[in-house]
């Protein structure tokens, strides 16, 4: 057994070279599941016999001299709004219990092509709207830095089983910071792409205009492999880009001389404002960035609250548009959260409707101008450090509150662990960029990542039990 | 809005909820009010009224 969690690239070198065997790292990660995943629910649906059949190919085909790339022969999760052939997609929901995927999604094909070993489906929150709710089939999942606490979501259980070292990489999905929000908490990287790099056929829907498929891993480099392996043009979804995307692999490495960023200071100062903490380590971020080689700059933005508001209509009357019928039908099989999140999207009105996608014009334009003078925009991912999970009505809304301007946007946007508050808990930064430039954004996630060390910190639990076992 | 104001809303779109949604809906039909006057004041507030609605993204389509 391995006695170290590895990233995918760290894995993937190993095995492409015979070092380690796809089935030792699955078996690795089941053990880890096997102890951990009691206490963090981050799995909803363990594939255990399915997933050590899926390695062993992927040992033979590597034996043979058939390496299909960095991910092949790695342990992955799904969120289980992403199908997954053969298996149930649930949505973490009664109404879809049991209710098997005839096909893959497009993303879990695309992975399937790259021999990744699919471990599962992992937890979320209810239809990506529902928040951590104990009113479902199956339980919230937690945070592995601290289990009493909120991992965020939605991609709740793709953010924690990652952090935990119970899978290397995952899916998430990003309406309202989903992927970003829950990479904060967590201590992950997590990227949302340019709106239509990844294709969302198969991805159960929140908001047609919002949805983003992006990676969640360890570490940026990782989530830069995911990417690669996941984007490109589905002429089946109708949102897909045709415009193709630089390697956002090759362009890792080196520092960032050139580079000019934009630093949002009225977001997280002014309109919502951060805790102490997070503002310590936003700044000292920036003083990183500045080391790299980067030239920095305050730039202004409209308030946070014109994004969210733009953002919470279109959001909520899509959801509504995609849910009522089986609202009316059966509102019994909804958690209480997601149904009522979804139901008052059948209060807004239909011009309140054509307002938000008129300011969303404005905002992006806006946005777009700011980026003629600068290449980056930087932020805080979320204004605290973890919540405690009960306490979801006062945070849960806060801790999105920052990233939604980049779903309104479609720009591409990445969350990195930038510290750690006084009770251990991560603290995060958020990285924008032009759409398309999504290997800009990684360039500068990687570049950070690697001039601090704190990827050389996992959550206690999983130290703990790394102790135990040597 | 009233509880008994959001009871005929829910029974005329055709949904029938348990009671203990109410009052947790109505604060955020509150919140849904609130962005839907942002909005509206956003644009009230600005001078390009001859913004473009983005059809595109209406329709799905990528920018």
């Amino acid at each position: 057994m391995t006695s170290q969690i590895l990233t995918i690239a760290e894995a993937s070198r190993l095995i492409r070279d015979r070092k380690l065997s796809p089935v030792e790292l699955t078996r690795d990660c089941l053990a880890r599941i096997a102890k951990l995943d009691g206490r963090l629910h981050s799995f909803i649906l363990l594939l255990a016999d399915e997933a050590l059949a899926q390695a062993r190919q992927a040992e033979a085909e590597i034996a043979a001299g058939r390496w299909r790339g960095p991910l092949h022969g790695i342990p992955f999760g799904l969120k289980d709004i992403v199908a997954y052939k053969g298996h149930p997609t649930t949505a973490h929901s009664a109404l879809l219990e049991g209710r098997v995927s005839p096909e893959d999604a497009f993303v879990t094909a695309r992975l399937r092509e790259s021999g990744v070993v699919f471990l599962g489906k992992l937890a979320t929150w209810e239809f990506a709207v529902g928040g951590p709710s104990h009113d479902l089939p199956w339980p919230p999942a937690r945070n592995p830095w601290n289990t009493e606490h909120d991992p965020a979501g939605s991609s709740s259980g793709s953010a924690a089983a990652v952090a935990a070292g119970l899978c290397l990489g995952a899916l998430g999905t990003d309406t309202g910071g989903s992927v970003r929000s829950p990479a904060s908490l967590c201590g992950i990287a997590g990227h949302k792409p340019t709106y239509g790099l990844v294709s969302r056929r198969g991805v159960l829907p929140l908001s047609f205009s919002l949805d983003h498929v992006g990676p969640m891993c360890w570490t940026t480099e990782d989530c830069a492999l995911v990417l690669k392996a996941i984007a490109g043009h589905d002429p089946l979804d109708i949102a897909s880009a045709r415009t193709p995307m630089k390697d956002p692999v090759a362009g890792l490495g080196g520092g960032l001389k050139g580079v000019r960023i934009g630093v949002i200071r009225n977001f997280h100062e002014k309109d919502f404002p951060a805790t102490t903490e997070v503002v310590a380590a936003f700044d000292q971020s920036i003083a990183v960035l500045k080391g790299l080689g980067a030239s920095v700059r305050d730039v202004s933005l409209s308030p946070l609250q014109a994004f969210q508001s733009a953002g919470l209509l279109i959001s909520r009357s899509d959801a509504f548009a995609i849910h009522g019928k089986t609202l009316r039908e059966s509102p019994h099989l909804y958690g209480a959260i997601g149904r009522r999140r979804i139901l008052a999207g059948a209060f807004a009105g239909a011009s309140d409707y054509v307002n938000a996608q008129r300011q969303r014009v404005k905002l992006t334009a806006e946005v777009a101008n700011v980026m003629n003078d600068v290449d980056i925009l930087v932020c805080p991912t979320s204004r605290e450090a973890a919540p405690k999970l009960g306490d979801y009505a006062q945070h849960v809304g806060g801790n999105t509150h920052y990233c939604r301007p980049f779903n309104l946007t479609g720009q591409p946007a990445l969350s990195v662990c930038n510290g750690f508050s006084n009770d251990g808990l991560p603290l995060s930064l958020q990285i924008a960029g032009r759409h398309f430039e999504d290997d800009l954004v990684l360039h500068v996630g990687d570049a950070y990542e690697k001039a601090t060390a704190f990827r050389e910190q996992r959550p206690k639990l999983v130290e703990q039990r790394q102790a135990a076992a040597e | 809005m009233t509880v008994e104001e959001l009871q005929a809303q829910l029974a005329a779109l055709g949904l029938r909820l348990p009671e203990s949604d109410h009052q947790p809906l109505l604060g955020m039909i509150a919140e849904i009010e609130r962005a839907a006057a942002q909005v509206r004041h956003g644009l009230e507030m600005s001078d390009e009224m001859g913004v473009i609605f983005a059809t595109d993204r209406l329709n799905g389509g990528a920018s």
